[in-house]
């Protein structure tokens, strides 16, 4: 059975290369033969994922809005609104139809909010569409006329509020904004200086929250309940990550990093061994039946699972490599698992942002070490900031130490101008080249048996 | 499992870092560092100073146009620093006030003062709520209103008087030009002094000029517009510096080359925010010393 789904899943997501239409062939007559019914399976599971795009592509075409002229309509906040500098982004509900609004930066409106809408309504741009949001407003007038939303979502963000607030009081800037990146992933507030220093050092991944901070907090949390039982330790462990998915606002990278890491739990409850590879199809194909369209585009969807599949089948052999054995545990591992994951996403960041960050692996051996501890301190900090202002700024103390020190690292090395190279290409056949040789090259390596890993600790 | 020692060694080392960390942070407190600073910072298009008093006490003059404020703030007040004492709001223009807010949740303010002018905007609307909200003593200021910070002061020159709750006639007046009310006040400390123009526009300036005496640093009015600096003015304070807040490229053409050219003729020291960044103005109540940031 699992290696049916198992197959019948790792074809799904060539769905995209399929342009034929959706005909359906009959498994019942090949049944008997468990060749043709494996066959049978990958090709239903490769035209019910085309149809299943199809149909929902033609839904989303199908939504037609009066673009360009004035609308006023009440709309309901559905997400955790992102507040830039200067301004402010809501998403809003109107009958199952997304729009997104950008307003000045005050009053400030939360999620549940009912919003009375009056301005003219844009086409979405084609990222803006890929993400389910149909429309655009830019300075409508507003005026906001009741509370809805969902209570317990209402309450999480909630506690997601405050806990920033607490942040902030605590802490000066970029203090205060690196540190709600690094544990909420609210990159809003983060200064531009800053921002640009960390994409030329490749290590913009530990603000942007991804499945390494579930794993952490699920570290933290299983250490702390595991005094307890191992019951309470499960469900605790479950409530963290399904609080942790909605407090961020659910990115990508965080609904994958979460299902995989609940499943892990389940699995280690359960006391079951643990297929990653079906673990990780199944993951990616039940969040693409919420949005078929992250596959094609959706950056962070597909970053996410590229930098996990690098860290699960490809650090492993960078670990084995002779230049890397001798280093000291630590070390090695930080290394390996920054180079096997970057390996892996390297076509699509050259791809889409043209960039190669050249001093990334040591940039990142440098401060990886330290951000298990620095998301301590920041929970701690902005706790205790929650309990007394005055505490908050005394943990506020302890929390800075690690967050200065990555910071100067990261602004270090960013003034090194070679750090990061600029690449433009419109090609993508060199990536079929490359994830095909990175593919053989784990093959050959596994028959080899030199392949083993601890899948356990990593998520 | 970790044995009964380890447990002892982890508690006790762990209480030696809060205690350390708690005795750090009293004596980080703000401290006299026996001189005076003003940093006027680089917030793009828009207005905020910040004085630092001989004796440690904080001041800050508007708050610019966004959040910038508060990187320029992380970087020069003192660490562990959460206080302020005084934050004056010039006038309720987006350009002046959009930072301030930010820095309301952020920082103990102990005392806001502002002109009390009417201005119906949602951000200004907002900053009263917040105001309110944290009970923050709110002063109405007017010409000859004053604060001592040790032996630096800060005294209100304009307006002349108070623009709360003026009849409805002449309040639609004052909105028309709410440049003009805005506040313009003085930093004094012994020999030192800077003036603050705020938005103040030329029929102000001139209005004023007469009352005026000399200072070391002007702050020249509506980020360096050609309004913005009249020869009235110059020629009773008589400004060795000239800072003019602007933000690069900016779509007013500020500084307008007017205003340029009358500092250029009474022989004043220009610096920008928009070509310098940042300007640090530090004296120890004597003379004077220039630091830039960019």
């Amino acid at each position: 059975m699992g290696i049916f789904i198992g197959d019948f899943l790792k074809i799904e997501p060539e769905w995209l290369l399929g342009f034929l239409g959706g005909f359906i062939l009959v498994l019942v007559v090949f049944w008997r033969d468990i060749f043709w019914r494996l066959v049978l399976f990958i090709l239903i599971g490769l035209i019910g994922g085309l149809t299943y795009y199809r149909i929902w592509d033609n839904r989303q075409f199908s939504k037609v809005l009066p673009f360009g002229h004035e609308v006023s309509f009440v709309g309901e906040i559905i997400d955790h609104p992102d507040f830039f500098p200067s301004q402010a982004r809501y998403r809003v509900s109107y009958q199952e139809i997304n729009v997104q609004i950008i307003v000045g930066r005050y009053p400030e409106y939360h999620y549940g909010d009912k919003l009375m809408l009056k301005g003219a309504l844009k086409k979405p741009n084609d990222y803006l569409f890929r993400q389910g949001i149909l429309g655009e407003m830019f300075n409508p007038e507003v005026q906001r006329i009741g509370r809805g939303g969902k209570l317990l979502t209402r309450a999480i963000y909630q506690v997601r509020d405050r806990f920033e607030a607490s942040l902030n009081r605590s802490l000066s800037e970029p203090y205060a904004s690196f540190a709600a990146g690094l544990v909420l992933g609210s990159k809003g507030n983060i200064p531009d200086s800053l921002t640009s220093d960390f994409n030329r050092t490749g290590t913009t991944h530990i603000i942007a929250v991804s499945g390494y901070n579930v794993t952490i907090i699920i570290i933290y949390i299983g250490l702390f309940l595991g005094l307890f039982s191992r019951k309470l330790r499960f469900w605790g462990s479950i409530l963290a990550i399904l609080a942790f998915v909605v407090m961020t606002g659910a990115p990508a990278s965080v609904i994958r990093a979460g299902i995989l890491a609940g499943l892990i739990t389940f699995g280690r409850y359960q006391g079951r061994r643990i297929n990653m590879l079906i673990l990780i199809l199944l993951t990616a194909s039940t969040m693409l039946l919420f949005n078929p369209y992250a596959l094609k585009y959706d950056l962070s969807f597909e970053l996410s699972f590229l930098a996990f599949i690098g860290l699960v089948y490809l650090s492993p052999l960078v670990e084995n490599l002779k230049l890397v054995r001798w280093l000291p545990k630590n070390l090695k591992s930080s290394l390996s698992e920054t180079l096997g994951a970057q390996l892996m996403v390297l076509p699509i960041l050259i791809f889409s942002f043209g960039r190669v960050s050249l001093l990334s692996p040591i940039v990142n051996v440098l401060i990886l070490w330290l951000i298990p501890l620095s998301m301590l301190l920041v929970f701690l900090v902005g706790i205790s900031g929650l309990i007394s202002i005055g505490l908050g700024q005394i943990a506020g103390f302890l929390g800075w130490f690690p967050l200065k020190y990555i910071i100067v690292v990261v602004e270090t090395f960013s003034k090194i101008p070679w750090v990061s190279l600029t690449f433009k290409t419109a090609d993508w056949w060199w990536m079929v080249i490359f994830y095909g040789v990175i593919g053989l090259a784990v093959l050959k390596l596994k028959r080899q048996g030199k392949f083993q890993t601890n899948l356990d600790e990593k998520y | 499992m970790r044995s009964i020692r380890q447990n002892l060694q982890f508690i006790l080392g762990a209480a030696v870092v809060i205690a350390t960390l708690i005795g750090v942070s009293f004596f980080v407190r703000p401290q006299a560092s026996g001189g005076l600073k003003v940093y006027f910072f680089d917030v793009g298009q828009g207005d905020a100073s910040y004085i630092k008093m001989p004796g440690g006490e904080d001041v800050l003059i508007d708050g610019g146009p966004d959040n910038k404020v508060l990187d320029e703030l992380g970087k020069v007040m003192d660490f562990g620093d959460r206080e302020i004492n005084l934050v004056i709001l010039s006038h309720p223009h987006a350009d002046h006030l959009t930072g301030l807010l930010e820095v309301l949740k952020r920082y103990k303010v102990d005392e806001v003062w502002e002109t009390g002018v009417e201005y119906s905007s949602q951000t200004y609307d907002s900053w009263q709520k917040e105001i309110s909200a944290q009970k923050i003593p709110d002063k109405i200021v007017k010409a000859g209103d004053e604060k001592n910070f040790g032996e630096a002061k800060i005294v209100v020159l304009y307006p002349l008087s108070p623009l709360e709750n003026l009849p409805a006639g002449r309040q639609v007046k004052r909105i028309d030009n709410l440049n003009n009310a805005s506040i313009i006040n003085r930093l004094d400390y012994q020999k030192f002094s800077v003036l603050f123009l705020g938005d103040a526009e030329t029929e102000v300036q001139k209005k004023i000029a007469p009352q005026m005496r000399m200072a070391t640093v002007l702050k020249t009015g509506h980020h360096g517009s050609r309004n913005g600096t009249t020869e009235e003015i110059l020629a009773v304070v008589r400004p060795a510096l000239a800072i003019i807040s602007a933000g690069a490229k900016n779509t007013y053409g500020h500084p307008h080359a007017e205003a340029l050219n009358l500092l250029k003729s009474y022989a004043v020291r220009i610096f920008r925010t928009d070509q310098n960044g940042t300007i640090e103005v530090d004296s120890d109540g004597e003379g004077y010393s220039v630091k830039t940031f960019r």
